[in-house]
């Protein structure tokens, strides 16, 4: 199970709270979801951790983020990796060698985000929820703990750690229902052509 | 006819044409993952950064053989300019296929009501890509 900061539990027993909690608990599946299945994409299959490992100390870290907002949802997705992670998935998908700290390890880093809230936005439409998506940054200044607040789960790989963090505003009264789609769901990687 | 005629190799009367594409993403990596695929398959590959790049791409560039496009990007995202482009695209003839991380049915729809041939969603598959580009492009480089 990841990790949900305490004052985002709810769950008082009231109709509201247990709605709230649900809500959470649905987003909290779906980042952990769209984290596993991203790095699994790029031959990095991995398991939930916590607490963080030893190894994923801030010198070691990037981190990448992307606003959100939509009627339902509004918020930040963020993606703390190693740069062992960055370099790995790098090497997976371009099939060459970058360095650490360089622009093209930035701009993977933005990247990656970039394709994480992408399926958390596709899993989304499962719930008729959507939103408008902003363009990544990295973040080079940002105090770390504060990402701690949010909605997070944490993983390890054999080639390094990565946590993902959903820090996000949900519109009062809503609550997430399963509704099928109208259109059918085009997955990560399909190709559809006109 | 589109594309670049050159010689194959030195010496060598037979001439072929690389069909010219161009991958408009914000992300370089992402833009030479596109390149490192068709490059190799003998397409000619050339970069933009954003749709305001690209549009100006595609207005300067006349024989491009087809345009590869990003939806999320900074100045111009690529659904506000394939509707700029509209008209120019039909007239050329020139397809266009979205690649992206959004899988949209309202975005496929409008893209597709302006005039793209394809969709991908990201992270594409490479034999998935580089087939749509050789079947659009018709023969192949």
């Amino acid at each position: 199970m990841s990790e949900t900061p305490p004052d985002l539990k709810g769950g008082d027993g009231s109709g509201e709270g247990s709605m709230t909690a649900r809500n959470y608990a649905i987003l909290d599946q779906l980042l952990r979801d769209c984290c596993l299945e991203l790095m699994a994409d790029y031959g990095l299959p991995a398991t939930l951790a916590t607490p963080a490992p030893a190894s994923d100390a801030a010198t070691d870290v990037s981190i990448a983020a992307i606003d959100f907002s939509g009627r339902d949802l509004r918020g930040t997705i963020g993606l703390r990796m190693t740069n062992s992670v960055v370099l790995e998935t790098y090497r997976a998908a371009v099939g060459t060698a970058i360095d650490v700290g360089s622009p093209d390890a930035s701009d993977w880093t933005c990247e990656l985000v970039n394709q994480l809230i992408g399926r958390l936005k596709n899993k989304l439409r499962s719930y008729n929820v959507s939103f408008n998506v902003n363009t990544p940054r990295l973040l080079v200044m940002f105090p770390v703990a504060e990402l701690e607040r949010a909605l997070r789960s944490r993983f390890v790989s054999d080639r390094g750690s990565f946590a993902g963090y959903l820090d996000v505003m949900i519109a009062p009264g809503f609550a997430f229902v399963d509704s099928a789609p109208e259109a059918p769901l085009v997955d990560e990687g399909d190709l559809v052509l006109f | 006819m589109r594309g670049t005629w050159f010689c194959s190799e030195p010496g060598n009367t037979e001439f072929i044409v690389a069909k010219r594409v161009l991958i408009i993403d914000d992300s370089a990596s992402v833009r030479r993952q596109v390149s490192g695929v068709l490059s190799p398959a003998g397409f000619q590959v050339i970069e933009a950064a954003d749709g305001v790049d690209g549009a100006d791409r595609i207005r300067s560039q006349t024989d491009l053989a087809l345009v590869i496009c990003d939806v999320n990007m900074p100045r111009m995202n690529g659904l506000d300019m394939l509707d700029t482009l509209k008209g120019e695209l039909a007239q050329r003839q020139l397809p266009v296929v979205m690649l992206t991380t959004e899988g949209q049915p309202e975005a496929m729809a409008r893209a597709k009501k302006s005039g793209a041939k394809g969709w991908i969603v990201k992270p594409f598959k490479e034999h998935l890509l580089l087939g749509a580009v050789q079947k659009l492009t018709q023969s192949g480089p």
